[in-house]
């Protein structure tokens, strides 16, 4: 059984060609470090998000490796040409077997 | 009959030396660990300091979220872009905070994101270029509450 959560992303939804956009994602993830202890002093395991990538008419655009370093409910912001219209697909993959897929689309005109 | 409150008590008070060091117990990277987390990420290519903007604000009140912005001069043109952005930490738990790979169709190599900070330290910026050399920049910045441990 695999783990999943809400995500969001933002993005406009038309461009014109050439255009700069700005992607903003955010997934709803506790991203526990393995490093704090119960009130009885037992180690909380680690349970991260590890992976997260982007492609763009399935060529990959944008990843990003996470660490225990990144806030809970992790955010990135990146950017992107728009070049053509077409489907942008994003996952986000774990500790636990953690997978959360999302997808949007860009109408490029 | 005031014994027994009497033993209570001792065997509370004996126990508190106990109870007070546990959570204490931890360990924290040294300027050292991240000095070799960036030397494992640079191997043998040279490395040129700035070319980076790096948002980082001085004071942080809460280090279990602060947001960065990572913004890294570069044209973003097949044969001369930014192939990787490392956020590395000197005095967290682990030296490696977040790493982000781009492509020449990003358009430009800006990112931001959030992060924790256990302590007052310095964070590094490593930006890998397609030209075969890494850029790299730091900001220092004092954290009132550290993350990892609380909260």
């Amino acid at each position: 059984m695999s783990k999943t959560s809400r995500t969001l992303i933002t993005m406009p939804k038309t461009a014109r060609k050439g255009a700069l956009i700005e992607i903003s994602v955010i997934a709803q993830h506790d991203m526990e470090t393995g490093f704090r202890r119960t009130e009885t002093g037992e180690l909380i395991p680690r349970d991260i998000i590890r992976t997260f990538t982007c492609t763009y008419n399935n060529i990959e655009i944008f990843r990003a490796d996470l660490h225990p370093g990144q806030a809970a409910n992790p955010q990135m912001t990146f950017t992107v040409i728009a070049s053509e219209s077409g489907e942008f697909q994003f996952k986000w993959v774990g500790d636990n077997n953690y997978i959360s897929t999302n997808q949007s689309f860009l109408i490029v005109n | 009959m005031k014994q027994p409150i009497q033993y209570k008590r001792r065997a509370l008070l004996q126990a508190l030396p106990v109870l007070l060091i546990l959570p204490c117990a931890s360990t924290f990277a040294s300027k050292n660990d991240a000095v070799d987390a960036m030397q494992k990420i640079i191997g043998a290519m040279p490395v040129k300091d700035g070319g980076i903007y790096f948002e980082l604000s001085p004071l942080i009140e809460n280090g279990n979220s602060v947001p960065i912005k990572i913004e890294v001069d570069s044209p973003m043109i097949p044969h001369n872009y930014v192939k990787a952005i490392h956020v590395i930490s000197e005095d967290n738990p682990l030296p490696n905070i977040f790493s982000a790979y781009l492509t020449p169709q990003s358009g430009k190599a800006k990112i931001a994101t959030r992060v924790r900070l256990a302590n007052t330290q310095r964070v590094w910026v490593l930006a890998e270029m397609s030209q075969g050399y890494y850029a790299r920049t730091f900001a220092d910045t004092n954290v009132t509450l550290a993350a990892c441990f609380e909260g």
